[in-house]
């Protein structure tokens, strides 16, 4: 029947079958969930819009008109089962490092060096009381997050609930007022008002919708420290090459799982007939069927567009529309003549560089962000991608990488506001590196609204995250697919916090095939 | 002074006085901790109190009868206004040929936000142990309806309210009279945990009857007959004793045992010098003004109607622009106010969208005497705005400003068995609820 | 279309357009209130009416219930969606009843759907379900529009029914189709009607024309206004379970308090293999077997009591919900409520019957009931040879 197919190909009414699984979506998820199938002996087809996936677009990146990578420029949370599973060290995946020190700025132009080793990162404050505060508040949230790292991952069932049923008093008591105080309560118990309480207040609510003084903030953090880099737990690494090798080596795995992936391929429906997915209709024509469907777009995307409100239950499809972010964090790539003389600075671009706004200026940005106003109080994640990669080393430019977050979201921003927004981390990034502005060769702004550009982390993913408890009650939402049979999900509403990780395909592999198995096989 | 409790109660507003009559009679010692008070305004009007906590008062051998409020009124711009009353089918006739789309969603919406009522009464319970409660839903196979309410109540207010009343009026009055109490803006994360129980029947405020004796001088009464011991003083620290007790000091060098401690608002946590930042539905920085006028002569009411509550608010962005300002530490330009009216000659206005402590170009601060002048014009304004004539009109005029103390540090991980209620407008019924619970939690 | 359960403590209840003239012919003066409207229990005799429905014609006023019109391009599409009739192979004059489910495929409410036109559908609900059709509308190209308020509405009921129309001047297109034409200089829509095993036709017109219509009705067509205790009698004789009173429905309704369509006694209604409708998916994959089912019993005793105990034997198994005194059986009618086990095997009950003590049960048959027993013989049939797979 394959044959056929592709003997036909071209042709637009033509209906393909023989196809076990198909995945929507070149997303690190959808790779990793289109690998999971096609190792399980499913014959896996994988649609994506973009003409590229993976490491083609990094070396489009730092040439043409482009300067730096549509996408996450750290990892801190991949799954270690992911790249046990798939093999990613052979497929090309090291680490060039793997435990980045951060430097936090401020905006009295004092910074605080935090190795990266953050369990141990109280040795490195001087003072004696701040230190001991700091230890306690790490053992805490470190106690905290391992524990609730298969709910964050999406395995915890009956056995999660018993261990948290069980576990001390204190433990207990502490975790449930972890997941649902805010950031401000539970670092106030902690750490007494200054840079260290500044800093971690800035990495909590990175990339998440809920301000620092709103309950259920603080388990942003948590979520983020129960993820682990290369084995070390609350760590933030960089893969060799850039994170878009880590998307390649996925690429490259789901292909040596004999994935049949086909790129410039947009699907314009999810086909679902007697209450089940029977695979994609596509945007050419045509009709793909399968009796496994996993998307991995997001879910307005998915559910909305793709399923369609005409076979959505109604209840669902609110929960879904309720996703609609209302902040989101924006990328902005600079291309920077010259380089630093003076050691510090040297040092400091193999570091991960984070602007802390103060408190007060943050909690405005975050009210700010959501009337759709952008503040100067914006948390500024950077990175010089270069510094760890071999192959871009001796570009005659620095590339620099910035995040900054909390920003309003756009549908359609304009060219204003993108104005605005590029004015807006630029200044921020001023406070820390003074003059930077007048360095600057060429830049790129990327918005959560920007159109998936490629098949790497998807702009989408810079959507902020809500609450944590908001995340997982949408997470199990979207995991049922509506209750359509043979549909599977895993978007980055699947997932719990920002950034790449995995597990939200490799748990969406695993459902389809549990329910395939059952079946006995193709049906 | 015996040295041991069951019950601390700290505060002693009417739902901290319920509260401690009820743990009295239901068998357990109860000691009420207040501190001395400065001068208070206190508005007329209280929480109704529902049948089963009146039955368990015996209210009705206290020559006490109440008068609910009659309506809620929203004095918006441009002369509009928006009301509802005690039923949903009384507030759906007044809408029918105003905004028949209202009139038919509004009933739909309070009735499904007061079925949402238990799950946000777990999401807020500060002392679970085991599974959060909140969260015991994300391991249960029990349909995917209770993880749709945990979304929804871990969202915000205005996206849940936005999702049934497309905007006007009733949105905006809803709106008001809802987040108000708190001092919200609406698009705080968990802000629509305020509506299950602003549907609540509790949640109606009421008065005292003409005729009546004063609620508060009959719940001294009945505290003291019950054996509830009362205490001037306040909270200095908290730390465990044994597996289950905390022993609990008041700024001098007696402790006392206690077993369980209990906050009925977090205003009344504050006053005794407990953080209240672990309550929901609190707003960061936030604190709350009460201005009294005394009339020369009576005012008219708008609507004709003095028993009603009134807020003024332009429209949903007052909310949040005040928010924003007390986040800030700034006065807000045109803060929501609530008033009403005290018999002829006295009018009582509240909000609750002022900062704790101020912020200018030297930094954080507290209130002066000038900040007080300034917002008591800027509340002046806003009443003048729908009140003609007022200020020709008002013959004293008197603030007072309550602010939240810095949270003690650390409490949290030291104490055991602290049950906090947040600031809720069916606060009576859910103290009572939660003194209950507290007794049935070991 | 079947009344929802009356309200409970409910004071001022709205007049419905014909409440003028349904009270000025009412000589029992009793009233109950349903979706917060004046309903009349009894006109002047629950025999006379019952008889008149029976053989002959009666009228009542529809008015308490909610009503719909939908048009759009994506019209059928809403409401295949939106309740369990395929409102899409609906032609034009064709009317279908069905369920509306939740998303766990509990029932919240019955439905009936008359085509009028191409584009443009009628829909009765019991109750109202503003904020349900608000939300299934979204993503759709169809306009809902509330037209409860500004409608009066007639059944006709009985075998006569159609003789008393036409004498009345309002000769409907046809027993069996819906219509919406000009009668007598009103604009008006006709639908026929199945009140249980009653058939008949239902009249919707604008509310400003109510009295005229019930006049000309009265006057010419010889007809016996019919209240809701006689009514009552008609919808348990026929099986059909009352929202609110033989199942629970509505937002406060805890989940687990609600009803699938097999435990309400409705399950043809909702079947699995035509269109897709809002809750299919949860009935088809897993949704929660039912513990109680509804059945029709006969009681030998003149009186019943709602919530009286059904016993087998000693052991107590379920309760009475709702109950009516059947002139043609003389004696009890009643819905239960038993566990799915016990449904079939209806020997030895009694129940609990005023002061004369226990007295004997037995099932009755009903309409809705052979409905219902077909369609599961059949769906039974048809699921052994096809496995499902999820």
């Amino acid at each position: 029947m394959t044959a056929e197919g592709a003997a036909v190909a071209g042709a637009p009414s033509r209906i393909e079958g023989g196809v076990d699984a198909i995945v929507v979506g070149a997303s690190a998820d959808g790779l990793v969930a289109a690998a999971y199938l096609a190792r399980a002996g499913l014959k896996t087809v994988l649609f994506e819009n973009a003409a590229d996936i993976g490491l083609p677009v990094r070396r489009r990146a730092y040439g043409g008109d482009k300067h730096g990578v549509d996408a996450e420029h750290l990892v801190f949370t991949l799954d270690p089962q992911v790249i046990d599973d798939l093999e990613l060290y052979r497929h090309g995946v090291s680490f060039a490092a793997r435990r980045l020190d951060t430097v936090y700025f401020f905006d009295d132009h004092e910074a605080l060096h935090v190795s990266g080793d953050v369990r141990n990162a109280a040795n490195d404050i001087d003072d004696d009381d701040e230190a001991a505060a700091f230890t306690t508040f790490l053992e805490d949230v470190f106690e905290a997050s391992s524990f609730l790292r298969p709910l964050f991952s999406g395995a915890a069932g009956r056995d999660f609930k018993k261990a948290f049923n069980t576990a001390s008093p204190a433990l207990a008591r502490r975790l449930n007022w972890m997941m649902t105080a805010s950031v401000d309560d539970v670092m106030a118990s902690y750490l007494s008002e200054g840079r260290l309480r500044t800093a971690m207040t800035a990495e909590t609510v990175f990339r998440t919708s809920s301000a620092p003084h709103e309950a259920m903030s603080f388990a942003g953090l948590l979520a983020k420290w129960s993820g682990e880099v290369a084995g070390l737990q609350a760590a933030c690494g960089v893969p060799e090459g850039g994170v878009t090798v880590v998307i390649d080596a996925l690429r490259r795995a789901a292909q040596a799982a004999n994935v049949d992936i086909r790129a410039s391929s947009a699907v314009r429906q999810i086909l679902i007939e007697k209450d089940r997915a029977a695979g994609v209709s596509m945007e050419g024509g045509g009709q793909v069927r399968a009796p496994i469907v996993v998307a991995a777009g997001d879910a307005r995307q998915v559910f909305l567009s793709l399923v369609g409100p005409g076979a959505l239950d109604v209840a669902f499809q609110q929960d879904v529309a309720a996703m609609t972010p209302k902040t989101a964090t924006a990328q902005l790539h600079l291309a920077l003549r010259g380089s630093p003389r003076d050691e510090e600075t040297r040092a400091n671009m193999a570091r991960r560089l984070v602007f802390a706004p103060p408190l007060e200026a943050l909690r405005a940005s975050f009210s700010n962000a959501r009337q759709g106003e952008v503040s100067d109080g914006l948390i500024i994640e950077a990175i010089f991608p270069q510094v760890f990669d071999q192959e871009a080393v001796n570009s005659k430019m620095q590339i620099l990488s910035v995040m900054a977050h909390p920003l309003p979201f756009d549908e359609n921003p304009e060219k204003d506001r993108q104005e605005e927004i590029r004015t807006a981390i630029l200044s921020g990034l001023e406070k820390f590196a003074p003059s930077i502005s007048k360095r600057i060769e060429a830049d790129q702004l990327v918005l959560a609204s920007d159109a998936p550009a490629v098949g790497d982390g998807r702009a989408s993913a810079f959507a902020a995250r809500p609450g944590v408890v908001r995340q997982l009650a949408l997470a199990s939402l979207c995991a049922s697919g509506g209750r359509i049979g043979g549909l599977y999900f895993c978007g980055p509403e699947s997932q719990i916090g920002a950034g790449l990780n995995g597990a939200a395909g490799r748990n969406a592999a695993r459902a389809a095939l549990q329910k395939f198995t059952r079946a006995g096989g193709a049906p | 002074m015996a040295s041991a409790f069951d019950f601390l109660i700290a505060g002693d507003d009417a739902p901290s006085l319920i509260a401690a009559a009820a743990a009295a009679r239901a068998g357990a010692s109860t000691l009420i901790v207040a501190p001395k008070k400065n001068k208070q305004i206190a508005p007329p009007s209280f929480p109704d109190i529902p049948n089963f906590v009146w039955r368990r008062l015996n209210l009705q051998d206290h020559n006490f009868s109440l008068q609910p409020v009659s309506a809620r009124i929203t004095l918006l711009d441009d002369g509009v206004s928006a009301q509802s009353f005690r039923t949903d089918r009384e507030t759906a006739e007044t809408l029918q040929y105003d905004d028949p789309d209202a009139a038919a969603l509004l009933p739909v919406f309070s009735d499904e936000m007061r079925a949402l009522g238990a799950s946000a009464d777990k999401i807020n319970d500060s002392n679970a142990e085991g599974v959060p409660a909140a969260l015991a839903v994300l391991f249960d196979d029990d349909g995917l309806s209770d993880l749709s309410d945990l979304s929804k109540l871990s969202g915000a207010a205005n996206e849940v309210l936005d999702d049934y009343l497309n905007g006007g009026p009733v949105s905006s009055h809803i709106s008001t009279h809802a987040l108000s109490l708190a001092g919200l803006g609406g698009e705080e994360a968990g802000s629509a945990q305020i509506f299950p129980e602003f549907f609540d029947d509790a949640a109606w405020r009421a008065r005292t009857a003409k005729g009546s004796q004063p609620l508060m001088k009959i719940l001294h009464k009945i505290c003291a007959e019950s054996g509830v011991v009362m205490q001037e003083g306040m909270v200095s620290d908290i730390s465990p004793e044994g597996a289950k007790a905390n022993s609990v000091s008041f700024g001098n060098d007696e402790k006392i045992r206690i077993n369980r401690i209990f906050f009925a608002s977090p205003d009344s946590a504050a006053e005794a010098g407990y953080s209240p930042g672990a309550a929901r539905q609190t707003a960061f920085n936030g604190a709350s003004a009460t201005l009294r006028l005394r009339l020369r002569k009576p005012i008219a009411a708008p609507a004709g109607d003095k028993s009603a509550i009134f807020q003024i608010v332009d429209g949903t962005c007052d909310l949040r622009a005040s928010r924003h300002a007390a986040l800030t530490g700034k006065l807000p330009e045109k803060p929501p106010v609530q008033f009403e009216f005290v018999g002829d000659n006295e009018i009582v206005a509240h909000t609750a969208y002022i900062p704790n402590k101020l912020c200018d170009e030297e930094g954080w601060r507290a209130w002066t005497g000038q900040d007080r002048q300034l917002l008591m014009r800027i509340m002046m304004d806003r009443l003048s705005s729908r009140l003609d004539d007022l200020g020709a009109k008002v013959r004293k005029q008197e603030i007072v400003i309550q602010t939240t103390r810095e949270p003690m540090r650390d409490v949290y991980a030291r104490a055991r068995n602290i049950y906090m209620q947040s600031k809720r407008h069916n606060a009576i019924a859910a103290a009572v609820k939660l003194v209950d619970r507290a007794l049935n939690d070991g | 279309m079947i009344f929802p359960a009356d309200d409970q403590l409910l004071e001022q209840p709205r007049p419905t357009p014909l409440y003028a003239a349904c009270a000025s012919f009412s000589e029992a003066n009793v009233w109950t209130s349903v979706n917060g409207f004046a309903a009349a229990r009894i006109f002047s005799s629950i025999k006379a009416e019952y008889d008149a429905a029976r053989n002959g014609a009666a009228i009542a006023d529809f008015g308490p219930l909610s009503r719909y019109a939908v048009r759009g391009p994506d019209a059928a599409v809403f409401l295949s969606r939106v309740a369990s009739v395929p409102a899409g192979t609906l032609t034009s004059s064709e009317s279908a009843r069905g369920l509306m489910l939740d998303d766990d495929g509990h029932v919240l409410d019955l439905v009936e759907i008359s085509r009028l036109s191409d584009d443009l559908f009628l829909m009765t609900t019991s109750s109202s379900q503003a904020r349900r059709l608000q939300l299934a509308a979204r993503g759709l190209d169809a306009v809902v529009e509330n037209i409860s308020r500004s409608v009066a509405a007639i059944a006709v009921l009985g075998p006569g029914a159609y003789e008393a129309l036409a004498a009345a001047g309002l000769k409907t297109s046809g027993e069996n189709s819906a219509s919406s034409t000009v009668l007598r200089g009103v604009e008006t829509a006709a639908r026929p009607l199945q009140f249980g095993a009653v058939a008949g036709a239902e009249l919707i017109f604008p509310a400003d024309e109510a009295l005229t219509v019930w006049e000309r009705l009265l006057r010419r067509g010889k007809v016996t206004p019919i209240g809701l205790d006689a009514m009552e009698i008609l919808r348990i004789e026929s099986g059909a379970p009352r929202p609110g009173a033989d199942f629970l429905v509505g937002p406060n309704t805890d989940q687990h308090k609600r009803s699938s369509p097999v435990a309400i006694g409705l399950p043809h209604l909702a079947p699995l293999d035509s269109g897709w409708f809002n809750g299919r998916r949860a009935l088809r994959y897993g949704a929660r077997k039912s513990e109680t089912v509804l059945v029709v019993i006969a009681v030998d005793a003149d009186v019943c009591q709602a919530g009286a105990a059904v016993r087998s034997g000693n052991k107590d198994i379920g309760r009475i919900t709702s109950w009516a005194w059947s002139p043609s059986l003389k004696r009890a009618i009643a819905f239960a409520s038993v566990p799915a086990g016990a449904a079939g095997k209806v020997d030895g009950w009694t129940v609990q019957a005023g002061p004369d003590g226990q007295a004997a049960a037995s099932l009755m048959k009903t309409a809705e009931g052979a409905l219902a027993a077909a369609f599961l013989a059949d769906q039974h049939s048809s699921t052994e040879s096809a496995s499902i797979v999820r």
